[in-house]
């Protein structure tokens, strides 16, 4: 159980770490956009653009901030399996290792997103890199729940009297 | 003596040795993911290089000479290239013994990271609707008709950016039409726009874009050639040379060499890894089932005083070996079938040649080949300790 706490605390490091180095802001790409011909009047095909530029962060930013919302609880959820010796609170604690490993799955693709480009540092490292982290703290998580209900306790019962 | 009876011995003999258990699905697991990795890797990269070739559709791409790396660059890489040729020699060669159609293409790059531009890189294609065979029938059966000014073609992956409604490249909007199959080659992230289209991109883009795009006049990059039926495209290729001595003709199937190498040269090092890793895991493997078979010699011993035979003993042992080869190796095919498509744009731009992920049936096919082969290998390095220790009376392995 202790091995599956530290793997714990290492996987939530990568979802936390790893993304703040490997999104498209980090590797100095902004987005910038431009206002649409319909949007200032001209016409839509073959047409030129003179339109103002906005410059805008880019989403994966925040899919690397929020990976930090999901490692700080999960680094916290391993500390506290590699302590726990009662059977309840390591399966309670399982549990969330393995929702915390959803959350982190659904960050990059559904909740924030990243940049549409796949050709962008946040689709060609960052988001495979939360991905495959996540999906290794969910396997981790439901490994450290099987291993858990296979394991007598003997903390949860008193010694018998002599 | 029953299956359930073999399966419960293996289990019990499993659990009964867990490090070695893990150790010998360790080397299982290896041995599927390197294996299913390498032939993923592999066999990715020839089929994107083929998709591209068919893509092309031309049996005879002709290219200024020296600019052969360049210009296969470009279409697969996405590599910005200058090479260009006179557009007389397009007329000569199509005049050519042999040669059906003849079809320029201009290749040009957009501005990388550009307020005019709203993509961040993009590699358009130029090509004459008159004489093009390659876009043109793909228009004419999925678009229903030619591409007028201002359209284009997109690969598999060109899109128009959220909120707007066109793609703004040079500060010049283009309307897309439709979108080709993929080939995971950098062909998938290109425009296709007509050769009228470009030059107005060119003339407006003084005035539009941060920096005009500058197309030499009467050029071209390359030369899109089929042959007519019967005709030999090598022998067409020397025509080629003899008319026009400042181009190069590649065949068809000469098509990437330079990629084709490089795949190779990463083929050879992926084999030698999973050759290394193979001996010495069916070496450690060997060992381990060995050591098993000496800790459980008085249990074999029992077992065969009780009336088991010498096959019960092998099969048990197999029985175990196929239990942690089948562990190790699905977890092992899974990582590595799952690491490959998650960081396949990275294995790209690492690589640095095309990779196309095989469609679900291949996959099954090879996932089932990778822990087969796992399967075999475990199941080897089990069966020779195995067979030792099934030969031996019982009163001797019980003495020992």
């Amino acid at each position: 159980m202790r091995i599956l706490a530290a793997l714990i605390i290492v996987l939530a490091l990568v979802i936390g770490i790893a993304p703040q180095f490997s999104n498209c802001d980090a590797h100095g790409h902004v987005l910038k956009i431009t206002a649409s011909p319909m949007a200032s009047g001209g016409s839509t095909m073959g047409s030129t653009a003179s339109s103002p530029v906005k410059i805008v962060k880019m989403k994966c930013l925040w899919t690397a901030r929020s990976g930090i919302a999901v490692a700080v609880p999960l680094a916290i959820v391993g500390v506290l399996l590699f302590i726990s010796r009662r059977k309840e609170t390591r399966r309670a604690l399982a549990i969330i290792t393995a929702a915390l490993g959803v959350v982190a799955i659904l960050l990059p693709i559904w909740l924030i997103g990243t940049c549409v480009t796949s050709t962008m540092p946040c689709n060609t490292t960052m988001k495979p890199t939360i991905l495959a982290a996540a999906f290794a703290t969910i396997a981790v998580g439901v490994v450290a729940l099987v291993v858990n209900e296979l394991k007598s306790d003997t903390m949860d019962v008193a010694p018998p009297a002599t | 003596m029953r299956i359930r009876d073999l399966t419960g011995l293996a289990v019990r003999g499993i659990a009964g040795s867990p490090f070695r258990s893990w150790l010998i699905g360790v080397c299982a697991f290896l041995i599927a993911a390197f294996l299913v990795a390498t032939v993923l890797v592999v066999h990715g990269a020839q089929d994107s290089l083929h998709g591209a070739s068919e893509r092309l559709g031309a049996d005879v791409i002709v290219v200024p000479r020296g600019a052969e790396a360049q210009v296969e660059g470009a279409l697969l890489m996405g590599t910005p290239t200058k090479a260009t040729m006179p557009q007389g020699d397009v007329t000569k060669i199509a005049a050519v013994d042999g040669v059906a159609a003849a079809s320029p293409q201009l290749y040009l790059e957009s501005l990388i990271d550009a307020p005019c531009c709203s993509v961040s890189e993009m590699f358009m294609v130029a090509f004459d609707p008159a004489t093009d065979f390659t876009i043109e029938p793909w228009l004419k059966q999925r678009v229903g008709g030619d591409l007028s000014l201002g359209q284009a073609v997109g690969g598999r992956y060109v899109f128009v950016p959220k909120g707007q409604e066109n793609i703004a490249l040079y500060g010049y909007f283009l309307s897309l039409r439709g979108n080709l199959e993929p080939t995971g080659t950098n062909l998938d992230r290109s425009l296709f726009v007509t050769f009228e289209t470009a030059y107005d991109m060119a003339r407006m883009s003084r005035t539009t874009a941060v920096k005009p795009l500058v197309i030499p006049p009467d050029a071209v990059s390359s030369v899109m050639v089929k042959v007519r039926p019967g005709a030999d495209p090598q022998k067409v290729a020397v025509g080629i040379v003899k008319a026009v001595p400042d181009v190069n003709p590649i065949v068809s199937p000469e098509m990437f060499g330079a990629y084709r190498t490089q795949i190779n040269g990463v083929l050879r090092s992926m084999l030698f890894v999973l050759g290394s890793i193979t001996v010495l895991s069916l070496a450690l493997m060997a060992l381990v089932f060995s050591m098993a078979v000496h800790e459980r010699r008085r249990q074999i011993g029992v077992l065969r005083a009780l009336g088991a035979s010498k096959g019960v003993v092998v099969q048990s042992f197999l029985t175990e070996a196929v239990i942690l080869a089948l562990a190790g190796g699905l977890v092992g095919v899974v990582v590595a079938a799952a690491g490959v498509y998650m960081f396949r744009a990275l294995l790209v731009q690492t690589l640095g040649f095309p990779f196309l992920f095989p469609a679900l049936g291949s996959l099954a096919a090879l996932i089932a080949g990778g822990l087969a082969l796992a399967m075999l290998f475990v199941a080897l390095s089990a069966m020779v300790p195995a067979l030792r220790i099934s030969r031996q009376e019982p009163a001797e392995s019980m003495r020992e």
